[in-house]
């Protein structure tokens, strides 16, 4: 028996010494990586579209000025150096030299100038508001551009990646409308591989850009994404070996640890700090009953968050108490009121509130809407319906499409609890304000804020991590923030979910940046079969 | 009379299938009894394998809700789905159907274009799209499946009235002065009926699978659990849990079969041609 757990031991020893030679080696070129797309992007310009299948596309064919580890440090994409001024209103970017578009025309300051005065800081729904703080963009020279600001906009530096401030080509789109461009069909970047051609409901082919300007980069031939939209497809066909990799959660929940666990499948949750997104009840504020915060917290006792952890994420993230992701560690939550499931608290709470059961055992009736994608929200609405029905609240699930739910939770205003998620991009002040920040309230706009929440309080530090430079200050900032929106509860938050990626084992430093799958991956390489 | 369902006893797969009917219809009547709290309870602990846990001899599903409340329950949407369906789509069907047939010319005309406009959309899409228009609820998918099942019926009832108001016995009720309603209700339709019945019994199976596709879909009641939504929920668990698919789609195969075979049956039984030329081989 000792001897066998010895020689086990042993054995372990060896092979983790296998396993580190393993990682070590060197990156191999060529090959094609392929990835499979969960739906079709209409076009392939992410520095006006926020969606995911276009963003894992053109992160490839665009660059950023700049990038991020997974330590959330800063390193050079299109910048080589930047400086920020004391103040805040002054950042200079250091261009690299000699880098072309796939056309072979020169990359320039000017191109900068134009993408963050004309496209992204136009048109990106996630950025927009950040890069408005943008006066205007100087260009000294060829390779300097200097972003004059208005007032400081703390979150700017996060917002550069490509993912979301992708930098167009002036030359193509000056002068354009940016939106309806042809070149957003035939995309021209200067990242590491050019646009080949889109079949349209198959596949979109990306091959390595010879001139990329990380020298020796990158390491694949090409890249191929296939559209596979049914859930069930797209996990035989990485299992099958037909698709590389299954990105931003799109195989099944369930499916996913048995994918994980097979011989030549890794399953990461790396690469998506900032896609971090909070799954969450939203609340209708304006409802009568709803209203009070009080019954919002009564039916905060009411759902057991590590249920919905558990079986409806299947293990994918935390128990969220805020409506912040817990990794964004520039806005850790400090202590906020906990809401532990008990669901004699929640009748206690609704009783004290006044609204006790009726001689049927009713308190009061509501609508559960649930966001349309994916079985979670369904499952959600499920579950949630079905834990307010013992406390007395009896619930109705609708089920509408798409464009019919946002008209209903941002036009209409037709409706009382919500299944829903935002992502909080890479920081709070990006992807969360919109949703709380009572100036945003904006009928007819999805993705604003819904709940019609109003708080003073919160409004002005929402305002004021906007601008806030001290890192210090503006993290006791989102502490009162997160104290405020979890006593009040706004939205009931429930899951941090980790996005997960599911990928053949032969490809290799797939997830080395903060943004993951949406970068332009001159990195990766394939491991040739043995 | 009498002899029909002589006959449809004497018919090993008509026997079957009302075995089948009978069993399902138990189910449907005994649901509240040993589930009085409805199928939505989350009994234990969930995606548990049949026989795992104590008193759920069929598991539970990803919310660990109680497969078996489940499926008694579920056959009362899919019954009540599809009973009612027919039911209106026969109506519909006789009540375009037997004018057009009996009256001919522009009745005829105009109420056949009608049918044939809705004969030329797909109808498993135009249920679709009912649907998506109207928000989904028990209600509105019988309307959407009563609305693509009625052309069926109305050409089928046309073409018995084309055939039967030529017969003598019409021509005598014409001769002493009987009301056409009276004619079209009293006289043609009960001699038309055999067909009508058969093949309600097929369209009663259409309108389940009708329904389990759309709630497959994710368009069915969520207020409701049927055997298609509970089909369309386990899909996604299906590699790890298959059976949250098995169970309910053989629930939904055996009485779908149960209707086609009853409905076998029905055929034999009604065609006295088909009879007669047996009992004289």
């Amino acid at each position: 028996m000792r001897v066998h757990s010895f020689s086990a031991i042993l054995f372990a020893g060896v092979l983790s010494l296998f396993a580190s030679v393993a990682s070590a080696q060197a990156p191999v070129r060529g090959g094609t990586l392929t990835i499979a797309l969960p739906t079709e992007p209409t076009q392939l310009n992410s520095a006006i579209d926020t969606t995911q299948q276009v963003k894992i596309v053109a992160g490839k064919i665009f660059s950023g000025l700049v990038k991020y580890d997974l330590n959330m440090k800063l390193q050079p994409d299109l910048a080589t150096s930047w400086a920020v001024s004391k103040d805040g209103l002054k950042i200079t970017f250091n261009l690299r030299k000699g880098v072309k578009w796939h056309d072979g025309k020169p990359f320039t300051s000017a191109d900068v100038a134009f993408s963050v005065m004309k496209a992204f800081g136009q048109y990106n729904g996630l950025v927009r508001a950040v890069f408005a703080n943008v006066e205007r963009v100087d260009t000294p020279d060829a390779n300097t551009a200097v972003f004059i600001m208005k007032q400081p906009a703390a979150a700017i530096m996060n917002a550069l990646p490509v993912a979301t401030a992708t930098i167009l080509p002036a030359h193509i789109y000056d002068n354009t409308d940016v939106r309806q461009n042809p070149a957003n069909q035939k995309p021209i970047g200067t990242g590491p591989f050019r646009f080949v051609e889109w079949q349209r409901g198959s596949s979109i082919v990306l091959e390595r850009n010879p001139d990329y300007f990380e020298k020796g980069k990158p390491y694949l031939d090409r890249i191929v994404f296939r559209v596979i939209p049914d859930t069930q497809s797209r996990g035989a066909a990485l299992e099958a070996g037909e698709v590389d990799m299954i990105y931003h959660s799109t195989a099944a929940a369930s499916d996913a640890r048995r994918l994980g666990a097979l011989p030549n499948i890794e399953l990461t949750t790396y690469g998506y700090i900032f896609d971090s997104t909070v799954c969450f009840v939203e609340v209708n504020n304006e409802h009568p009953i709803l209203g009070k915060a009080e019954v919002r917290r009564a039916l905060a006792y009411a759902i057991d968050r590590k249920f919905v952890l558990d079986n409806i994420w299947f293990g994918f993230g935390t128990p969220a108490n805020t409506p912040i992701h817990n990794a964004l560690k520039q806005a850790a939550a400090g202590a906020v009121p906990q809401y532990a499931y008990n669901l004699a608290q929640a009748e206690k709470l609704l009783d004290e509130a006044g609204y006790k059961r009726g001689a049927d055992g009713v308190r009061f009736k509501l609508n559960i809407d649930f966001v349309p994608f994916g079985d979670q929200y369904s499952r959600m609405a499920q579950y949630v319906r079905q834990q307010l029905t013992q406390i007395g609240v009896q619930a109705e699930v609708r089920n509408t499409d798409f464009p019919g739910w946002i008209r209903r939770i941002w036009t209409t205003h037709d409706w009382d609890l919500n299944m829903s998620a935002i992502t909080n991009a890479s920081d709070p002040s990006i992807g969360v304000q919109r949703a709380y920040w009572s100036k945003n309230i904006v009928p007819g706009t999805p993705f604003t804020n819904g709940t019609h929440f109003k708080n003073a309080e919160v409004d002005k530090l929402f305002e004021q991590v906007a601008v806030e430079q001290n890192a210090t200050k503006r993290k006791a900032q989102f502490a009162s923030l997160q104290k405020i929106l979890a006593t009040e509860l706004p939205v009931l938050p429930l899951v941090s979910i980790d996005q997960f990626t599911l990928v053949n084992k032969r490809v290799q430093n797939h997830s080395t940046l903060a943004d993951g799958v949406y970068s332009g991956y001159s990195d990766v390489w394939i491991k040739a079969a043995k | 009379m009498r002899d029909v369902i002589y006959r449809l006893f004497r018919s090993p797969a008509a026997l079957i299938g009302m075995a089948l009917l009978l069993l399902v219809a138990i189910m449907a009547a005994s649901a509240s009894v040993f589930y009085p709290q409805g199928p939505f309870n989350l009994v234990g602990q969930p995606l548990a394998w049949p026989g795992k846990l104590p008193g759920l001899p069929f598991g539970t599903d990803s919310l660990g809700r109680d497969v078996v409340a489940g499926i008694l329950h579920g056959s009362r949407v899919s019954l009540l789905i599809g009973l009612a369906a027919t039911v209106a789509a026969l109506a519909l069907g006789i009540a375009i159907g037997a004018p057009s047939g009996y009256f001919g010319g522009w009745v005829d005309d105009v109420l056949m274009r009608i049918t044939d406009a809705f004969q030329t959309i797909p109808p498993f899409l135009l249920a679709i799209v009912i649907i998506v228009i109207v928000r989904p609820s028990v209600a509105t998918i019988i309307f959407a499946i009563a609305a693509i099942s009625w052309p069926a019926v109305a050409r089928l009832v046309r073409a018995e009235f084309l055939k039967l108001r030529e017969a003598e016995f019409v021509a005598s009720c014409r001769l002493i002065g009987m009301s056409d309603a009276r004619i079209i209700f009293t006289q043609i339709l009960p001699n038309a009926m055999a067909p009508i019945v058969v093949s309600a019994s097929i369209m009663v199976a259409s309108a389940i699978l009708t329904e389990s596709a759309l709630s497959f879909l994710g368009l069915g009641d969520p207020n409701a659990i049927s055997w298609g939504s509970m089909v369309g929920m386990g899909r996604s668990d299906f590699r790890t849990a298959w059976y949250l698919v098995a169970i309910p789609g053989t629930a939904i195969v055996l009485t779908v079969l149960g209707l086609n075979l009853l409905g076998d049956g029905l055929n034999d039984a009604l065609n006295t041609r088909l009879h007669r030329r047996r009992a004289g081989a």
